[in-house]
């Protein structure tokens, strides 16, 4: 069933009036890849989807599916399955008849309907509700029907917009991963739109991270998370430690950042001296130790007082006070050794965990 | 005074009715409401079925004739053919022009989008005599001078006719997700099959439910087919009149029976039918 397209966003540009909603977007997905647009929402994730789709056409730019231009086809001659976040089943039809609506437009015979339309409900283990109309299924079962009816006419390209955004959060983790397993044993060329980073990072290949109008990073989940390459990124993606400073000297791979915690190092992408940045550091990256205790001489390190301690089973959070009021949010592992309120403790890190980005 | 759609009463939410002191307040208004609206078709009934000119107690036939039905006979069975002649295309013309116009109002933006739809009520609220007199100008003197009056009274009827159409069709569009469509667009179908294929058989009910109304304004329509007509076309409300103008109020009361009651009839079944037609 591999029918893996690459798609080509070249330049693209939107505005709605005097709002810029696309500002020259240049995107390649590779054939096969699930790729993620991750933002706010006005970031422009949404119009670009339905502009892949055929619903919206950019003010310039073009729009390459397997070497093809798409830029000004209608929707029906595009062949992109596409996944609505309020699902748009017909609700006149049974879920046999919702997926088999593709098919019998490509005017395919009906014993290969029969057998397709079975093939994609078995996949998505909905075989035995072929005859409900969609009022009759839960949210789950409809998002399912959706997903069906898409996969169903083999698009070179299946587009979803926020597709788990109205599933409760159990539910959601879990067709996640059934999404993601779907996706690889079909071999499908899949974008997905999502304002959510963890499902962002459970699913895709590449992630494209946006900002109005603007693509703010493109990256594998590890490298959006563990190296994220600007404070927009940082911010979206959970980095909640953000200390404020200047670059006092850029040596190679790493700066040195004046802070008022004192003189910190951190990786960079392309700070210079004298520039004000944020240093960026994951709260899950730095580990506690007694203070006094010896810890590697790597890295960044910062003595401070427990101001606060919370235990929440997977993970204790702290509020560690460094110098000048400086407060760092420590997250440490379940089964690390607890540090009581008030307790003096060595802050460390390693270097490339701590980012100097542009403020 | 346009119904959104013809849904069945919902269930009482409380089986004992008012507090107390106010019980009296329904009967008495029920009681009310429905002797006034039986009592004038039972009078006239009485009237046509009667063999002399007076009524008990000005309700009850004091004999029985059908000796009225029998000599308007004729008459009363071309009106109701004039009536269906014209009501027929109007229903037709109605759904063809409201259709679009309300998928225009709900789907698309457009300059003059809100004066279009202050425009298509605009018959509601006009007295029909004015726009009738204005049709008259038009059809009798003005630029359609020589169109048939079949064509200006179905014309006119349509005009007067459309909010009834446009109204249940736009209610039924705002609860349809403009997704569906789009659905349909990508799995490969145009725009007028998406529409037809999967919006459409969604809104069936309303469209009946407006058929219905446009049906009833149109035979039931008097001032603008008085001043558009020709001795040749006798709607049923033209030949009630007439026969009352005649100076026989017995004979007015048997030509507006016997139409009555084919358009009640016609109702009913339009009814029936917007409450069958939902098959999920």
């Amino acid at each position: 069933m591999v029918n893996a397209s690459d798609l080509s966003i070249q330049s693209v540009t939107k505005s709605f009036g005097s709002n810029v909603v696309l500002n020259g977007i240049s995107i390649d997905v590779e054939p096969g890849e699930f790729m993620t647009f991750l933002g706010p929402s006005g970031c422009g994730k949404t119009t670009l989807l339905r502009m892949i789709g055929g619903f919206g056409e950019p003010d310039s730019g073009r729009i390459m599916l397997a070497g093809r231009d798409i830029t000004h086809l209608p929707p029906n001659q595009r062949d992109c399955g596409f996944v609505f976040q309020s699902y748009a089943l017909f609700p006149h039809m049974t879920v046999r008849a919702n997926v088999a609506y593709g098919l019998k437009l490509r005017k395919l015979p009906a014993a290969e309907i029969e057998s397709r339309v079975a093939t994609v409900l078995g996949m998505v283990g909905l075989e035995a509700f072929a005859d409900r109309h969609p009022k009759q299924l839960s949210g789950g079962q409809q998002q399912r029907v959706a997903i069906a009816r898409a996969i169903a006419i083999r698009p070179s390209l299946l587009l979803m917009d926020e597709p788990l955004s109205n599933l409760d959060a159990k539910l959601r983790e879990r067709i996640r991963f059934e999404l993601r397993a779907l996706q690889k044993q079909l071999g499908i060329t899949t974008i997905f739109v999502t304002h959510d980073q963890e499902e962002a990072m459970a699913v895709s290949d590449r992630i494209i991270v946006m900002n109005k109008g603007n693509v703010e990073q493109i990256g594998t989940p590890a490298q959006i998370y563990g190296d994220p390459a600007s404070l927009f990124v940082a911010d979206f993606v959970g980095v909640n430690n953000l200390v404020p400073g200047t670059v006092r000297q850029a040596t190679g791979a790493t700066v040195m950042v004046e802070t008022a915690a004192g003189l910190m190092e951190a990786s960079h992408h392309d700070s210079r001296a004298g520039e004000n940045v944020q240093l960026a550091l994951r709260p899950e990256m730095i580990s506690l130790a007694p203070a006094g205790q010896a810890v590697a001489a790597t890295g960044g390190q910062l003595e401070g007082t427990v101001t606060m301690a919370a235990f929440l089973g997977a993970a204790t959070r702290y509020e560690v006070e460094v110098q000048n009021g400086v407060v760092l949010k420590v997250a440490a592992p379940a089964g690390s050794r607890p540090h009581a309120l008030g307790s003096r403790v060595l802050c460390h890190w390693p270097v490339e965990s701590a980012h100097a980005l542009r403020a | 005074m346009v119904p959104e759609k013809a849904a069945p009463l919902p269930a009482p939410r409380r089986a004992g009715g008012f507090l107390p002191p106010f019980r009296w307040i329904f009967p008495a208004t029920t009681l009310g409401l429905i002797l006034f609206i039986i009592l004038p078709p039972i009078t006239l009934l009485s009237l046509s079925v009667n063999d002399r000119f007076d009524l008990v107690w000005g309700i009850f036939p004091a004999g029985i004739s059908f000796e009225l039905y029998r000599d308007s006979g004729p008459a009363i069975l071309r009106s109701v053919a004039d009536s269906m002649r014209i009501a027929v295309p109007t229903v037709l013309l109605s759904f063809l022009v409201g259709l679009p116009v309300a998928y225009a109002l709900v789907r698309l933006k457009f300059p003059g989008r809100g004066l279009l739809a202050e425009l298509v009520n605009l018959p509601l609220v006009f007295p029909p005599i004015v726009l009738a007199f204005g049709l008259m100008q038009l059809f009798k003197q003005g630029p359609f001078a020589g169109v048939s009056p079949w064509v200006a009274i179905v014309l006119g009827h349509t005009i007067v006719s459309l909010p009834f159409m446009i109204q249940p069709i736009i209610a039924a569009l705002q609860r349809v997700d403009i997704a569906v469509e789009d659905a349909a667009r990508s799995l490969g179908a145009g725009p007028l099959r998406a529409f037809v294929t999967t919006v459409l058989p969604v809104i069936v009910p309303s469209v009946l439910t407006g058929v219905a109304l446009v049906f009833a304004r149109s035979i039931s329509d008097f001032e603008i087919t008085l001043l558009l007509t020709t001795p040749e076309i006798s709607t049923m409300p033209i030949a009630i009149y007439q026969a009352f103008e005649s100076g026989s109020t017995r004979l007015g009361a048997a030509v507006a029976m016997a139409t009555n009651l084919f358009a009640v009839g016609v109702i009913v079944i339009l009814e029936v039918a917007v409450r069958r037609v939902r098959w999920w």
